[in-house]
Order: C-alpha cells, then sequence, then structure tokens
C-alpha cells in the first residue's frame, strides 16, 4: 500500500512537472501572438500589426490590395485583418453596388492596429420632398411639417460657443461652428477646420494618423468657399457642408486620401439644416430631406 | 500520548476576541489577509489595467493559459477518481473484510437535525438499516437541539420509538441552547452528542473506543449499502489508523430530479472538487460527512463548538493536537446528500449562495492554522510551509480566479484608453480570453459523464421528460455559477472575516418536492 502511494505520488509529481513544462514553453508564444509578434523560423519573431475598418454598409465587399477579402453582412460589420507586414501601406478599398467606392492608403505600424471608419453614401440619394400643403383635402391645409422646419431654416438654433474657446483669438461670431461630442468644425473659406475639445489623449480616430494624433488642423479644402457645415446626423467624423448650390458630404481625415461625396445639387438659394437627425434642405420654397 | 498542544488556550480560539494583547493582533491580521489579498488582487488589476493595459493584457492572458492547463490538469485527476468510485461501488467490500478480523467493530453514526421534516431522517435511518453491517454494531446517535420547534422534538420521539430496536443501539440527545462558549450549530450539537453518547453507551457497554469508528453524517445523508465495510476496510488497512480521518465523496443527489439546474450545477461542482481531492489526499481535509475512529476523536476533544465549519475544523484541530501527525484518507466512496432546493427557484438561489458562503466561511480556519503552526513548535517547518500555501491558494482562487477569468480580462480594454486600444493586443485579449474560456469548457463533457453516472433512477412520479436532457445542457451555467455561487459568496465571507464581522451557523433549508408543504 505505502509503496503504490509512493508511485502515485511520483507519477502525480511527474506530471505536475510535465503540466509546468508545458506552461513555461507555450505561454511565450502565445503572448507573442497575442502582441502581434508571429513565428518566423526557430526562435524569431517577426511584428506585424492589423487594420480595422467599421461603419460599413451591408454587404460591403472588402479588398485588400486589390483582393477581395470579406464581404460584410448584418452581423458582422467590420473588417479585422492582423498579422501584416509593417511600415507598409495597404491599399484598402470597400465596394458596394448603387454606392460610392471607398478607398483608402492606410500604413500598418509594429503590434499596432490602424483603424479607420468606412464612408459610402448611396451615388443618389433619395430627396423627399415635404409638401407646403397637405394633399388631398378640399381646402388648402397647411402642412406642419413644412411650416416648423421653414421656421428652423428662418432662425437657425444659436449656441453661444465662445467659452469653450476662451484661449482662442477666432472670432467665432463670424464663422460658421458646430461642436458634437467635444469635436469642433468651422469653415475658413474653402477650408474645414477641425479641433478637438476634450482631453489630450482621447482624441477621436479623425483626429490622428498613423496613431499620432493632432487636436487643431485643416482636414479639408472644398471648391468653393463654404457657405454653412454641419456633422452628418450619427456621426463625427463627416460633415455636410453646403459650396455654392451644391451639398458635399466631406470625411474629416488627415490622410490625402480623404472621400468628398456630392450629396445634392440645386439652386444658388439652397442651404440646408440638421434637424431630428436628418438633413432637411431649402432650395427656394421647396423644402425636403435627405434619405440617407 | 497526550499532546501538549491540546492543552493550550490556543486549541479551541474560534475567533481574534478569545485572544488579547500581541495574539490579539496577530490573529486578526491573519483574519484579514485571506480578504485583504483577494481584493487587492482585483484592485490591482483594475489600477494595472489602467496605467499598464499593455502588461496587464500580458499577465492577464498568461493567467487564462494558466487556468486552462488547470483545468486539464483537474480533469486527470477527476477522471481518475471517479473510475476508482466507480470500482469501489461494484467490489465486493465483505470479500474483501474477510481476510480481517472485523466484527468487533461499532459504527457509530452521528445524525444532527434541527427542524427538518421526519421522512428525511427516516430516509437517511432507512439507508442505515440497508447498509451492509450488522446492525447490532450500529449505535445511532440521533441529535436534536432545545432550540429546535416542539412540534420537532415530538416527532423525534416517535422516529425514535420507530427505530430504535432496529439498531444496537440508538441515542436520542437534546443540545441545550444558550450554552456558554458556544455557537449554536451543528459543531456544537455534535459534540455534546458523542459526549453523550460516550458516557451512556460506549463506557456503560465496555465497548473500546479504538472499535468504533464514527461518521459524522449530515441529516439528510443516505449511506450507500457498502460504506461501512469500504470505511473499515480502509480503517484496518491503514498504517496510521488512529491519526486519520476517512473521507467518502459527497454526492448531492438525493433530490436531484427536483432541484433547478442552478442547484444542480453548483452542487455537482461541489462534488467533482471532492473528488480531485480524493485524488491529491496530501491536500485533502475532512469535508462535510467524514468517518474517524472514536479513539482519535475523543483524544482530539471532539468537535470545536465555538466555530461554523467545524467539518473541516476537526482535521486542522487533530492536525495541530497530533503535533503535525495526522492525515486524511480518501475512501473514493460516496455517501448521498440533499441539493439546494426550495419551493421557488429564487429561494433556491438565495439558498445555494448562502451555503456557499458557508463553505467559503471555512476561510475562518486560515488565521486559526497559521496561528496554531507559529505556536505548535513540533511540527516541521516545511510540513506547515506545505498546508498554509495551498490553503491560501485555495482561499484566493476560490474568490479570485473565476473574476479574473469572466471579467477581469475585460478591464484593460475598458481602462486602458485610446493608445491601449490600438495596440493588437487589445484586439486579441478578448478573442484569446473566449478561446481559452471555451476550449475549458470542454472539459464539460467530463463533467457531464460523471454527473450522469451518479444519477439515480427517475422517480415514478417525475412527470418532465426533459430533465435528463436538460441534465446534460445545464454545464452551459458553468461561467454563471462559478462566479455568482462561486467567486462571490467566498468574496463575501472573506470580506466578513477581514472586517471581524463574524458569521453564524445557517442551517440549509432542507426540502424535497411532496415532502414539504
Amino acid at each position: 500500500m505505502k509503496e503504490e502511494q509512493k508511485k502515485n505520488r511520483t507519477f502525480r509529481l511527474i506530471r505536475l512537472m510535465a503540466f509546468i513544462l508545458v506552461f513555461i514553453i507555450i505561454t511565450p508564444f502565445i503572448v507573442s501572438y497575442a502582441i502581434g509578434d508571429m513565428p518566423d523560423g526557430w526562435f524569431n519573431f517577426r511584428k506585424t500589426g492589423g487594420i480595422y475598418l467599421f461603419d460599413f454598409p451591408n454587404g460591403s465587399e472588402v479588398y485588400l490590395d486589390g483582393q477581395l477579402k470579406k464581404t460584410t453582412n448584418f452581423i458582422q460589420r467590420d473588417f479585422f485583418v492582423k498579422g501584416l507586414k509593417p511600415n507598409t501601406s495597404y491599399d484598402l478599398s470597400v465596394k458596394k453596388e448603387g454606392y460610392n467606392n471607398w478607398n483608402k492608403i492606410i500604413k500598418v505600424e509594429p503590434n499596432l492596429v490602424t483603424e479607420s471608419s468606412v464612408f459610402s453614401l448611396p451615388i443618389v440619394i433619395p430627396f423627399t420632398e415635404v409638401p407646403q400643403y397637405i394633399v388631398g383635402t378640399k381646402e388648402k391645409k397647411v402642412n406642419t411639417e413644412y411650416t416648423k422646419v421653414s421656421q428652423v431654416f428662418s432662425k437657425p438654433l444659436s449656441v453661444d460657443y465662445s467659452k469653450d474657446f476662451s484661449s482662442s483669438t477666432i472670432n467665432f461670431s463670424l464663422i460658421n461652428l458646430v461642436i458634437k461630442r467635444k469635436s469642433a468644425i468651422w469653415s475658413d473659406g474653402r477650408d474645414i477646420m477641425v479641433r478637438w475639445l476634450g482631453e489630450k489623449g482621447q482624441e477621436p480616430l479623425m483626429f490622428c494618423e498613423n496613431h499620432v494624433c493632432r487636436t487643431e488642423s485643416v482636414v479639408a479644402s472644398l471648391p468653393g468657399t463654404i457657405k454653412k457645415l454641419d456633422f452628418l446626423p450619427g456621426r463625427t467624423d463627416v460633415v455636410v457642408v453646403l459650396v455654392g448650390k451644391d451639398i458635399y458630404a466631406v470625411e474629416i481625415c488627415h490622410n490625402n486620401s480623404k472621400i468628398l461625396q456630392k450629396i445634392y445639387t440645386g439652386t444658388d438659394k439652397a442651404n440646408f439644416i440638421i434637424y431630428n437627425d436628418n438633413i432637411y434642405i431649402k432650395d427656394g420654397v421647396k423644402i425636403g430631406y435627405l434619405e440617407i | 500520548m497526550e499532546s501538549d498542544y491540546k492543552k493550550t488556550k490556543y486549541y479551541r480560539v474560534g475567533r481574534a476576541t478569545d485572544l488579547e494583547g500581541s495574539e490579539y493582533k496577530l490573529y486578526r491580521c491573519l483574519e484579514i489577509l485571506p480578504g485583504a489579498v483577494s481584493w487587492l488582487t482585483l484592485i490591482l488589476l483594475a489600477v494595472l489595467s489602467y496605467f499598464i493595459p499593455f502588461y496587464c493584457a500580458i499577465g492577464i492572458i498568461a493567467f487564462d493559459f494558466y487556468w486552462f492547463l488547470k483545468t486539464i490538469y483537474f480533469s486527470l485527476y477527476l477522471r481518475a477518481s471517479w473510475k476508482k468510485i466507480q470500482i469501489n461501488l461494484e467490489t465486493d467490500w465483505r470479500e474483501r473484510l474477510s481476510r480481517f478480523k472485523y466484527t468487533h467493530i461499532h459504527q457509530m453514526v452521528i445524525l444532527p437535525f434541527y427542524n427538518e421534516d421526519r421522512e428525511i431522517i427516516e430516509k437517511s435511518l432507512d439507508s442505515l438499516i440497508n447498509s451492509d453491517w450488522n446492525h447490532k454494531k450500529i449505535i445511532v446517535v440521533l441529535a436534536g437541539e432545545e432550540r429546535a420547534k416542539d412540534d420537532t422534538k415530538k416527532m423525534a420521539e416517535e422516529v425514535v420509538e420507530k427505530y430504535a430496536k432496529k439498531f444496537g443501539h440508538f441515542v436520542y440527545t437534546i443540545h441545550p441552547a444558550g450554552q456558554p462558549d458556544e455557537m449554536p450549530g451543528k459543531g456544537s450539537n455534535i459534540a455534546y452528542a458523542i459526549e453523550k453518547t460516550r458516557i451512556d453507551v460506549l463506557d456503560k457497554n465496555g465497548i473500546a473506543y479504538e472499535d468504533v469508528l464514527v461518521s459524522a453524517f449530515d441529516i439528510d445523508t443516505i449511506v450507500y449499502p457498502g460504506y461501512f465495510l469500504c470505511l473499515t476496510w480502509n480503517f484496518l488497512i491503514s498504517e496510521h489508523p488512529y491519526r486519520t480521518s476517512f473521507q467518502p465523496v459527497p454526492v448531492f443527489n438525493n433530490n436531484i430530479w427536483e432541484s433547478p439546474a442552478i442547484s444542480r450545477v453548483v452542487a455537482s461542482s461541489g462534488s467533482f472538487w471532492q473528488m480531485m481531492q480524493q485524488e491529491r489526499p496530501e491536500k485533502l481535509a475532512t469535508f462535510s460527512s467524514h468517518s474517524v475512529c472514536f479513539k482519535t476523536i475523543y483524544d482530539a476533544g471532539f468537535w470545536q463548538k465555538n466555530i461554523v465549519s467545524e467539518d473541516s475544523r476537526i482535521f486542522w484541530n487533530s492536525l495541530l493536537a497530533f503535533d503535525g501527525d495526522y492525515r486524511t484518507t480518501p475512501i473514493y466512496y460516496p455517501v448521498s446528500m440533499d441539493g439546494n432546493l426550495a419551493p421557488t427557484l429564487w429561494q433556491t438561489a438565495v439558498n445555494v449562495y448562502k451555503q456557499q458562503r458557508r463553505w467559503a466561511w471555512g476561510a475562518e480556519n486560515f488565521p486559526y492554522i497559521v496561528f496554531g503552526f507559529i505556536k505548535n513548535k513540533k511540527i516541521p517547518f516545511w510540513r506547515k510551509f506545505y498546508l498554509t500555501s495551498v490553503v491560501f491558494e485555495g482561499l484566493w482562487s476560490w474568490s479570485t480566479n473565476s473574476l479574473i477569468i469572466f471579467v477581469s480580462g475585460w478591464l484593460p480594454i475598458i481602462l486602458g484608453g485610446s493608445a491601449f486600444s490600438y495596440t493588437v493586443i487589445s484586439y486579441n485579449l478578448p478573442v484569446i480570453i473566449r478561446d481559452m474560456a471555451i476550449f475549458s469548457m470542454l472539459g464539460l463533457f467530463l463533467a457531464v459523464l460523471v454527473s450522469m453516472s451518479f444519477l439515480p433512477p427517475k422517480p415514478a412520479d417525475h412527470k418532465n421528460r426533459f430533465t435528463k436532457m436538460f441534465m446534460v445542457f445545464q454545464w452551459v451555467l458553468v461561467p454563471f455559477t462559478v462566479i455568482v455561487f462561486g467567486s462571490i459568496p467566498a468574496l463575501d465571507a472573506q470580506t466578513r472575516l477581514m472586517f471581524g464581522k463574524y458569521m453564524g451557523f445557517w442551517v440549509t433549508p432542507k426540502h424535497r418536492a411532496g415532502l414539504n408543504k
């Protein structure tokens, strides 16, 4: 009995040692894999990086250097690729029928993931007119939605942002300025300016390029003088801009491959306002909204 | 030989307040230690996740892999233990014992009860009648409480009348309420009952203490027919029969067909842990129903009366009393007990939580052990060091490991800030944690097999046709149960001990469908 117990204890000790050995040998490999270092021959690791794309329209095709990598769906709405060679630029493009193509050159850095939101709007964005009068009634009955939106256009909401820019020399009463989630955008002639009002180190992606973040910069120059600008509903990295008779959606991005998509062409009287998370457009007496 | 340590005032210390001066301070520090280290671990994880998320994530991944290996490691113990139990259940113990002289051995069975139903008591007594042992050599001790309801006492008297003649001796004791230096509970009750039985039965009938095997059961403990034969065989072949406790495997399946899934999973997990511990006898302390020679427990001074966890404390009492010359021998033989069951699912969940917290209150043994090791110089240092490490690691892992695995792994992602969020490791961390948890859960296949092998026949009045299927799929609840009925009650108990909010003995309500009104 004693002999059996001794044998059993020895066996258990050997087994324990084997498990400890497995732990000691395999853990460095798992940790290396986790931080992005891939095995490259015996006892050698090479650093890798990754790319993460999000905010896709459903059913988009994602291409990496021209090769189809994924088709997004309702559940998998993002794209992540890792194990990429660092200090190398990759050509990412997103395609979906009926939508503007999105394309960006993204540089990968060692052990880091470069993130980018995808900005791809339909090529033709339906404009739904809000009638001035309700159709179908014998008497002309004024459409209350038209009246309400019309009033908003005539008296845009004024917000005093001066406290947010107390240290600035800019005269904000003279320019378009919009602040959303601590991101401020304003126009300066043809340029869209952007500033991060939050804490340093907490900058959203649009303020950064290759993980270097700036708190204020010019992010885009438009074909003409900017008359008005605001954030696209639901996003802080896309700006809606009125230039002449055209309305554009512009991606805020430090990268040169930024996207500019025309979303409406009207007359010289065209104007827009973001109201109830919609882009309402007033063009003369015509009022309507874009179905994005 | 009478131990010196047993004569000291430290031997029966229940809590820091039983001591004075520097000894009080030392004991208090030891009470604080398990909870403090557990909380420190969790707080440190949050702090490190904020300040050095990258290194913290590496640590978490390494820990997850360690936990994954630990799961495999324990699965091997579970499998080995299960095989031995299966063999023992099929063994002809009477034939095995035929080589020994054993007919002189008495089995003393202590059944403490409080306000349990008559049917529960009778089922336990019936299992003794059905056991393969000369009934004339069985001493049944039905240990009641004075503070119980009058109806219960009346019922117990009827039970005594019904069963008294079926055993060699039947003792009914009523533990007086409000005794000084006692905590109402199982420990004080059975300590009183066994002393009374010693005087009234053993001494009066001239039964030698060496010839009596005491089984301290719960009132719902049902013995399998071969239990006493198996126990006696283990006692007779033991190298140190009077310096050994004998530990069966508690299987909580008396009412398994009626119990809800959470109760079944938690109860089975407890059984599995005990099965694994059987394979590591050097780490095994007594738990719940256990057996020991009367002489041994008499020399140890019976169970401690001023604590909650008397079942494990008696092992530490004995270890200190016999200057380290003490051990628990696994007998790889099951005894069946009730799982938690209450009239509603919520009440069941509350009872499961309270029972787990009471078990986790076993943390009160840690200061007792370490303090005893400091005071008792006769125990070899390395044995003290080993046992202290085992107990401390057990308490720490009980209260923190599942929280680290299932919750804390997300902390670097939540608290690590934007700089960390752009790292490859921040993307890989949740995937690796998830994958390791899934792989670890594959070990549950073994859990399903083992738990099904202990499944008693379906009661004739059990209507639900899908219960057996649910018993397979119930194991997906493990990530939930190990936190809610594992780490949290353990942390709760350790925190109470840390702040000196001492717990009393909570009697688990026994309920079986059809028995309770």
